[in-house]
């Protein structure tokens, strides 16, 4: 099995298997200008922080660490913060220093507060950051340096049964050659969790699992829902899901069989190796974006009708194991495994493809998410606005 | 050698319910297969792609296991062969639980 790939080498170690400038947007007053300017330049990303000053507490702590994070992803080679705030990106352009990217501040205020003159600016600075890093080559790099984001959405019982195991074990195998992966969607862990917890690395590790699984549920209900209808949702229930339970157990088979080594809060950096959990949402773009803040360079996501949703900063491989909808979704599904599901191909030879086809999007190839720019990162809110 | 084809499979010996792999027509003999072993069953629902039905005749109150372990409980009895799904099962989460 081929375990390299052609990578960016980051100054700091890390490989990104993209080279991009991330246009970041970190106030709100600020996004409709930053994406012109994204728009208008090529090789970027954009990511759009649509809060400011009403940010507080815990929440702002969470939002200052997923734009840090996200800036930090080894796939963004350079990165334009523009604010309306200056102590704001001052404090984040000085978290970045020690990842040694080209990194430029702009703001509103030293534009005098006009648009126009921001995105002239804008144009300028983020024109430089390309071509300095469109210098930088490829070389081949060992798979150990991936961490990988594995996530399921708008599933069906074929994702649980074939889609996700099939994930499983090339998250096994990716830990095998020294690399990470991690799973969120914690209230997909319920009725599962027992499960979970017996593959924790310490006792410690166990009690994460199982506090972080109860938090969820007592989240819910104590605002009075009841999961039947918003977990498993309608599409879920549609396609044949009819509990929590049966989603979670066909949830965690996309985990592997290794020991789980902690439990992440969103978008936490994973500096460890193995297998990891993340406290997080389970809806798609929140959940994803917790994987690129957390450094994550690629996603594998499964689906049971389909979701065209990726991840912006790291490409998500998609895939599906229902035979309808891979006769349906050409130009959405990078890979169909309807035949692992009608037993005419075996798990072990759609892991042993999908692995091929990962190697080959680190080394550039695009996905479909990626050619439609059908991509996203969002921020996760806990708590009001001021 | 050619390889059975089958319609349905169980995940494990101990579960209650079949998923079908294929759109499953009422009142017709299908294929189950456990692992490597195939055996024949009778539908008694039209049973939609990837929907459960049960394997066995389950009271209301009994536990559904698939994956070997709890999906649910049922909330009215089960004919052999019906089909399991939110009508009939419900989790266990469930607020203001009937059993």
């Amino acid at each position: 099995m081929n375990e390299y790939f052609l990578g960016f080498q980051r100054k700091n170690g890390s490989i990104g298997i993209r080279n991009k400038l991330l246009i970041i947007s970190i106030t709100g007053l600020t996004g409709p200008t930053s994406r012109k300017i994204s728009n208008l330049l090529q090789d970027t990303l954009f990511v759009d922080n649509p809060y400011g000053g009403g940010i507080i507490g815990e929440d702002k702590i969470r939002q200052d660490n997923a734009i840090i994070g996200f800036a930090k992803n080894p796939n963004v080679g350079a990165v334009l913060i523009i604010s309306a705030d200056p102590p704001k990106g001052e404090f984040i352009k000085s978290k970045l220093e020690n990842s040694s990217k080209p990194i430029e501040l702009i703001t509103l205020d030293e534009c005098n507060h006009d648009a126009i003159k921001l995105l002239e600016l804008g144009l300028r600075k983020g024109g430089s950051l390309i071509r300095k890093i469109s210098k930088i080559k490829r070389e081949k790099v060992s798979v150990s340096k991936l961490s990988i984001g594995l996530e399921c959405g708008r599933s069906d019982p074929s994702s649980g049964l074939v889609a996700n195991p099939i994930m499983g074990l090339i998250a096994d195998r990716l830990i095998d050659f020294g690399g990470s992966a991690v799973i969120g969607e914690t209230i997909e862990w319920l009725g599962a969790e027992h499960l979970l917890e017996k593959r924790a690395r310490s006792d410690n590790v166990k009690s994460k699992i199982s506090k972080a699984v109860e938090f969820q549920r007592q989240f819910s209900e104590a605002k009075g829902i009841n999961l039947l209808g918003n977990n498993p949702g309608h599409q879920n229930i549609e396609a044949g899901l009819s509990t929590i339970e049966e989603k979670s157990l066909g949830n965690i088979t996309k985990s592997g069989s290794k020991r789980i080594e902690d439990v992440l809060q969103w978008g936490e950096k994973i500096d460890k190796k193995g297998m990891f959990l993340m406290h997080a949402p389970s809806y798609a773009p929140e959940s994803l974006s917790g994987f690129s803040a957390a450094g994550c360079q690629l996603t594998l996501f499964s689906t049971g009708v389909g979701n065209s949703f990726t991840n912006h900063i790291s490409p998500s491989i998609k895939f599906s194991a229902n035979p309808e909808t891979c006769e349906q979704l050409n130009n959405q599904l990078d890979f169909k495994c309807a035949d692992v599901f009608l037993g005419k191909k075996t798990f072990e030879d759609a892991s042993n493809n999908i692995w091929n086809f990962m190697i080959d999007v680190c080394s550039g190839a695009l996905t479909w998410g990626e050619i439609y720019n059908d991509s996203s990162e969002v921020f996760s809110r806990i708590d009001r606005s001021l | 050698m050619e390889r059975l084809d089958f319609d349905a499979i169980i995940l494990k010996l101990n579960d209650n319910v079949g998923t079908s792999i294929k759109s499953l027509k009422n009142n017709t003999k299908i294929i189950l297969k456990l692992e490597e072993e195939l055996t024949s069953f009778v539908i008694k629902d039209d049973i939609k792609l990837c929907h459960k039905f049960s394997l066995i005749q389950i009271r209301r109150g009994d536990k559904i296991f698939k994956y070997g372990e709890v999906i649910g409980v049922a909330t009215d009895d089960i004919d052999q062969g019906n089909l399991v799904h939110t009508h009939n099962i419900q989790s266990l989460y469930h607020n203001d639980q009937e059993f």
